[in-house]
Order: structure tokens, then C-alpha cells, then sequence
């Protein structure tokens, strides 16, 4: 039998329920963890940290590899990886939704489209908090004991914030745009690899005001510029602060656009919008 | 824009383009509480880009409508009366029916409690209430189907509509569906707008029809008026009340001497090709399912038995509906 009583109430009732932005999100975070798309992601990533981390203890021992040098070579690894696992989940947030056909339930209801953008966004940043998380054994095997290993969580963790919610907020914007989830994971690949390859260029062969200017953009840059003078070199972080506004105005551009832009302009077909 | 108290929806000279291309052109028309509307056409008619404005997903480049006295400016308010069942809903395997229910629920602003409550009474109003906690999954198509027309209903929508929902769905099935739709129109008092391209099925349920061509609306009334206004089936008399008989192609000439003959029959026409088939139109009459009714259709067959005219099939006025968006539509695709 039908319960009458519930047919006859107001179509949106104002009762004591979770704000849409919480809703999104649980739903959001129980389909990427249970689902298992975030924890296969973070299962290869402790996979390849446990790799590096017994290759760098090895290599330690006939070359004599510093602590410092080691911490740091490792959380370069946190950080990329962590930015690129925000920016895979970023990238199938909006495309893939509407791949699977389920964006449509979702816009059809009166939910504010801005607050299921901030639904999806903090879910897709929940795996950076886990990635942290479990770099930290590996980073204090390779302190051996040095005062790096709080230096590194402390810095580690707010640059590396930085650039989760960047790359978070790029894939999410990249997936925005596109129809089909081939073509935002493909488009956020090759934007990864674009801010990438120049860090793994060496220094010499950055040049002139151009080649310079590109550096200076690049997050990735910038946190390996401030976290290797703080952590390996010693350094004073008042003297390298500047290299901490690249990720800062990456992270703030990334968000802003997504929020004021996306947040307003979410529609079922990429193209309208 | 006028809206009388019973008009549930109310569209107005709405306009969409796509680039160059129009894919509306002018669509105005009004739905009743209570009353089923099929809204019908070809491919690419328009049909979609009209529920996606009418449903708020797509903004119209002009034109406007007001749902249950909600003008089209306030698209939020909108999306909080009515009900969709969109053609290509996807679901999420790994949630359970109920899970599925109270997340939409709470985001019409339900609190949990209330909207795993009401999401139990839907799950037993689509007959789904002994897979509450199966995951969505391990679901077959026909229980997707009613799991979307359950989330459709899940704020109490004063209109639903349904996009193709019998789509790839079993005889059995496709009856169940419609029987749910007919209770939720009648039943809820909501007006339904039902896309379809199964025409017996629009014809059976419905009570008004709309048919697009090319963006613009090329019919439009109830399923008698509609099917009367076509030139096969001018006149004006019975609305919808006939009767097709096939006969042998041989035997056509003959059937149509002995049919016009027999009393309250206005006219016999034969369709364009000698397939047999003859439309027998019988004066005043106005209800398909009277008494009445059935006794012409008894004097009919009784005619042609005792004239020795093999019958090969009968309609008893259905399936009209088909001949007429055949020939409005021809040319469309």
C-alpha cells in the first residue's frame, strides 16, 4: 500500500537536511572509495613510493645520499603523484557523469550547480589527505632521525595542498568542457606533462626572459624551487617565499575559475556551456 | 501569460535554435492535472530539445511557460514540481534502490528519515519495494526503468515527464509501466507529458497528443481530435470510434458494398495500397468503449459473414493513430 501521507506534502520541503555540497560530497566520496577508482590510485601510488623508497635506501648506502636529499627526492614523488590522482578524479568528475548518463538526474533537481561543484571538487580532494598519509613512514625511514622529516610533513603538506587543489580544480575544469571522458583524461595528460616535463629539464638549459617566465608559472617549479632551498639547502623560507606564490596563485585561479565559472555554467552538454 | 486554475503546464510560442539549424519553432500548448499528453514526431521533430526547456535543462531563445503557476524565469523553483524520467538516465551500480531514493530525497530537501520513508512508499508504488536494498547494479532494464520513474516522483511533481520509457522493455513489462503511468496521472492528479514512439501506446493511454515536425507542432488536441482532423479520417463524427477490417485485396470492393449497407455506418474508405484494410466510420457515436459501440461492431462483422467475406483481421479502432502521424509525418526523415 502507498503511504498517502507523503504524496501530499510540498515539492521542496525545508526540513533539517545536509546542505547539497555535503550530499554531493558523501555520495561523491562512498563512489570513489567504495567504487574503488580512488583506492586503486592510491593503492599504485604506495606501490611506487615503496619502490622508490627501498631504491633511494639502496643507492644510500654505496653513494652516500644525505637524508635531506633522499626526504626530498620522495616528496617530490608525493606531490606529483598526488596532483596527478586529483587531477585523473578532477578529469572524470563532470565528463564522466555525463558519459554514464547520470548528470542529468543530478541538474534536474533544484540542487545549486555551484554547490555540486564544491560537492565533487572536495571528494576528488580526498585523496591527497590519504596520499600524505601513508608518504609518511617512507618519509621517516629516510630522515633517519633528522629534524627534516617534521620540516618536510609541515611544508610537504601545505605546498603540496596547494597543488592537489590546483590539479583537482584543472582536471574538474577540463572535464567541464569536455563530452567524453577520453578526451578529458587525454586533455589532462597532456596539460600534466606540459607543467611537468620542464621540472625535469636541468637548470642550465633554462635561459633567457622567456624560458625564465615559464619556469616562474610553472606550480611545480615553484614547489620544488621552495621545498628543495628549505629542506636540503637550509634555507630561510622569508628569503624563497616569492616560489610560494606560483602554487598559491595556481590553487586560488583553479578554484575561483571553477566555482564563479563552472559553478554557473554547469549544463548535460559540454558544448552549451 | 493566462493560466486557468487546472492548467498544470503552460508553453508559449517557445523557440530554439542550434546555430543555423531551428529545432523549435513556436511550440505553445497547455497540459490539465490529471491528463496524459503524448508528445510525438520523428527524429530529430524536436521533441527532446522541448522537454529539455520545458524541464529547465536547455534555455529556449524565446518563448516562455509557466509550470504549476511557476513562471520559466525561476528555473529552480521549477525543477522543484516536476518529475523526469529522461530517455538515457544512467544509474549508479554500486548504491542500493533505497540509497539511490534518499539521496535524491535529501536533495529535494528531505530529511534522511523522511526520505528513506517516502523512498519505501515509491519502491512499493513501482513495485520495486522487495529490491529496496539490491544494489542498482544487478537491476534488469524494466527495474531501472521504474527505480527513474520512482526518483521522477521522489518530490511529488505537480507534472512528470517521460522520455521514452517503455524503450527496450518486454510486453509485459511495457503494460506494467503504463498501467503505473496512468495511476500517477490519475491517481496523483499530476499532469504527465509521455514521449513515445510506440504509437498503439500513446494511443491507448493518452489523452491529448502532440505531434512535431521539423520543430513545429503539425497536430495538436485530444487523440480523437487528432485522429480526426487527418484527411483519412475527416469528417467531424466519430472521433476516434471506428473500427478497421482487413479483408481479402480480392474481396475489398465487395466488403465495401455490403459495409456502407448496414445502419450507423457514415462512410468506409480504404487506405492508399490494397492491403485489405478498411476504416468503417459509424455515426453518432462518442465513445469507443459504450455499449453501443460494440453492438455496431457486432452488425459490422455480422454483415460481411453473411455475405461470405473471409475476415482477416480486425481493430477495433485502435492503431489509428499510427495511420495519422504516418501520413503528417511523411517526408520528415
Amino acid at each position: 500500500m502507498i503511504d498517502k501521507k507523503y504524496f501530499n506534502k510540498g515539492t521542496y520541503e525545508s526540513g533539517n537536511s545536509s546542505p547539497t555540497w555535503l550530499l554531493v560530497f558523501r555520495r561523491e566520496f562512498t563512489d570513489l572509495w567504495i567504487g574503488g577508482k580512488a583506492l586503486y590510485l592510491i593503492l599504485a601510488y604506495s606501490v611506487l613510493l615503496g619502490f622508490q623508497s627501498y631504491v633511494q635506501v639502496k643507492t644510500s648506502e654505496s653513494s652516500l645520499i644525505p637524508p635531506k636529499e633522499m626526504v626530498f627526492s620522495l616528496l617530490q614523488i608525493v606531490y606529483y603523484v598526488g596532483g596527478l590522482i586529483g587531477m585523473i578524479i578532477g578529469a572524470d568528475s563532470i565528463s564522466g557523469e555525463r558519459e554514464r548518463g547520470t548528470l542529468e538526474a543530478l541538474l534536474l533537481t533544484p540542487a545549486s550547480r555551484r554547490q555540486i561543484i564544491i560537492g565533487k571538487f572536495l571528494a576528488g580532494l580526498s585523496a591527497w589527505p590519504a596520499a600524505l598519509l601513508i608518504a609518511i613512514p617512507f618519509l621517516n625511514i629516510l630522515s633517519q632521525g633528522d629534524q627534516v622529516f617534521v620540516q618536510s610533513l609541515i611544508w610537504g603538506g601545505f605546498v603540496g595542498s596547494l597543488l592537489a587543489i590546483g590539479f583537482t580544480g584543472l582536471g574538474m575544469l577540463v572535464s567541464f568542457w569536455s563530452n567524453s571522458n577520453r578526451v578529458s583524461f587525454f586533455m589532462s595528460l597532456g596539460i600534466y606533462l606540459v607543467i611537468l616535463l620542464p621540472t625535469t629539464w636541468p637548470g642550465r638549459t633554462v635561459r633567457g626572459l622567456v624560458a625564465k617566465f615559464f619556469q616562474r608559472i610553472n606550480p611545480l617549479e615553484g614547489t620544488n624551487e621552495l621545498l628543495e632551498k628549505i629542506l636540503v639547502n637550509n634555507r630561510p623560507v622569508a628569503q624563497y617565499q616569492s616560489w610560494l606564490r606560483t602554487p598559491e596563485i595556481f590553487a586560488v585561479l583553479m578554484v575561483g575559475i571553477l566555482l564563479l565559472y563552472a559553478g554557473s555554467h554547469l549544463r548535460i552538454d559540454a558544448r552549451q556551456g | 501569460m493566462k493560466e486557468t486554475r487546472s492548467q498544470l503546464l503552460l508553453a508559449k510560442d517557445l523557440r530554439k535554435s542550434y546555430g543555423e539549424r531551428p529545432a523549435l519553432r513556436g511550440l505553445s500548448f497547455s497540459l490539465k492535472a490529471g491528463r496524459i499528453l503524448g508528445f510525438l514526431g520523428p527524429n530529430g521533430a524536436g521533441k527532446t530539445t522541448a522537454i529539455r526547456i520545458l524541464t529547465t535543462i536547455l534555455e529556449p531563445d524565446s518563448g516562455s511557460f509557466v509550470v504549476a503557476g511557476v513562471s520559466s524565469k525561476y528555473p529552480e523553483k521549477i525543477r522543484a514540481k516536476i518529475g523526469v524520467l529522461p530517455e538515457s538516465l544512467g544509474f549508479p551500480k554500486n548504491i542500493t534502490a533505497i540509497e539511490y531514493l534518499i539521496y535524491f530525497g535529501q536533495l529535494y530537501r528531505k530529511s534522511a528519515s523522511d526520505a528513506r520513508k517516502h523512498g519505501l512508499a515509491l519502491l512499493a508504488e513501482v513495485g520495486l519495494e522487495q529490491r529496496a536494498k539490491s544494489l542498482i547494479g544487478s537491476f534488469s532494464r524494466g527495474m531501472r526503468q521504474r527505480l527513474g520513474i520512482a526518483r521522477a516522483l521522489v518530490n511529488d511533481p505537480k507534472v512528470v515527464f517521460l522520455d521514452e520509457p517503455t524503450l527496450g522493455l518486454d510486453p509485459r513489462g511495457q503494460k506494467e509501466l503504463l498501467e503505473l503511468i496512468t495511476r500517477i496521472a490519475r491517481g496523483r492528479n499530476a499532469g504527465v507529458i509521455l514521449c513515445s514512439h510506440d504509437l498503439p501506446e500513446v494511443e491507448s493511454i493518452c489523452d491529448d497528443v502532440i505531434i512535431l515536425k521539423l520543430g513545429r507542432v503539425i497536430a495538436k488536441g485530444t487523440v480523437a481530435e487528432v485522429i480526426g482532423r487527418s484527411s483519412s479520417h475527416k469528417g467531424g463524427y466519430i472521433q476516434g470510434n471506428g473500427i478497421r477490417i482487413q479483408v481479402l485485396p480480392s474481396s475489398v470492393n465487395q466488403a465495401r458494398k455490403v459495409l456502407v449497407k448496414v445502419p450507423s455506418v457514415l462512410k468506409v474508405t480504404q487506405p492508399s495500397g490494397n492491403s485489405g484494410w478498411l476504416t468503417v466510420e459509424f455515426a453518432n457515436l462518442t465513445n469507443r468503449k459504450s455499449k453501443e459501440y460494440s453492438y455496431l461492431n457486432n452488425k459490422v462483422l455480422y454483415a460481411l459473414i453473411r455475405a461470405e467475406i473471409p475476415i482477416m483481421s480486425l481493430e477495433g479502432g485502435r492503431g489509428r493513430l499510427q495511420d495519422v502521424f504516418l501520413e503528417l509525418t511523411e517526408g520528415a526523415n
